[in-house]
């Protein structure tokens, strides 16, 4: 077996070279398609996908081998999205967290809202309206979507990628979906209407 | 006025009560399973209570499909044919 958690070494630049790309490079979809749904923006994504390999590189020798790649390269593409793009772009109609936050904080976290969204509908729907309700979510809110749902990161590795403690993902979480269903079932709603509308014709 | 307010509000608050689960274990359960989560006990006990009960099991049919929603109907963005070379090209420059 291999050995895990042992630090990368090489012994020339090309090695380097070759050890990056095998361990990376095959991420490079995910991470775009990460950039793209946190920016909204092609360019930006493309600007955030190559500053996060240029800091991977930087700290390549810090990259245990072993340890998930991707959930590392998603958590560095995080932190600079964070730092260099949240702080220029004002997102707008943007609902502050907190105030969802505590919004959602005000009743018992356990509850769940059902509304009357259902199956049959959400498998109606067509990629562009599941694409809306999760754009209309919150930044912090459509991240952990993401990572959960569309990605597949365990609450563990959304804890790191995140910097929070897994209570907090699992929280988060419950409150995004709660949004999430809220959104897809108006949009589910609208789609009934025109479908009515059809039939009265 | 005031009544009517009430009225409301008590619809509201009772709207709100009928939306509460009546098996909040489980229903907290649920996601960690989906999620992939849970324990195998945690997945006997929950797969074993929504043969038994219905609004569980259709709870658990909506998360399910919510999921699979995200999972399979958003579209991928092709990654621009640049992208790769322009991050060797900028490694290269930034890191000899
Ligand atoms: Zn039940």
């Amino acid at each position: 077996m291999e050995e895990q958690n042992s630090k990368t070494t090489y012994k020339s630049k090309e090695e380097k070279d070759s050890l990056f790309e095998k361990e990376f490079m095959h991420l490079i979809g995910p991470l775009y398609n990460f950039g793209y749904r946190l920016t909204f923006d092609e360019d930006d994504a493309n600007d955030l996908v190559q500053e996060t390999y240029l800091k991977a590189y930087r700290f390549f020798d810090s990259y245990e081998k072993g340890t998930n790649a991707k959930a590392w390269m998603f958590r560095i593409l995080k932190n600079t999205f964070i730092n260099e793009y949240r702080r220029k772009t004002k997102e707008p109609n943007k609902v502050d967290y907190q105030e969802v936050e505590s919004y959602y904080n005000s009743d018992d976290v356990n509850e769940t809202i059902t509304s009357d969204l259902r199956v049959d509908s959400l498998n109606n729907m067509i990629g562009d309206e599941v694409a809306n309700a999760l754009n209309a979510l919150d930044v912090d809110f459509r991240t952990i979507i993401i990572l959960c749902d569309l990605e597949g990161f365990t609450y563990e590795e959304m804890a790191k990628i995140l910097d929070i403690p897994i209570g907090t993902v699992r929280s988060r979480l419950h409150r995004a979906r709660n949004v999430l269903k809220e959104k897809l079932n108006e949009y589910a709603q609208s789609m009934g209407y025109k479908d009515q509308r059809k039939k009265n014709d | 006025m005031i009544d009517f307010i009430k009225e409301v509000v008590n619809k509201l608050v009772g709207k709100k009560a009928q939306q509460r689960y009546c098996c909040k274990d489980c229903l907290c359960k649920l996601n960690l399973v989906l999620d992939g989560e849970a324990s195998t006990a945690e997945i006997e006990h929950l797969q074993k209570h929504i043969h038994e009960c219905a609004p569980c099991f259709d709870h658990y049919n909506i998360e399910k499909s919510v999921k699979e929603v995200i999972k399979h109907k958003l579209e991928q963005r092709p990654v621009p044919a640049s992208l790769i070379e322009n991050i060797r090209g900028n490694i290269n420059k930034n890191c000899k």
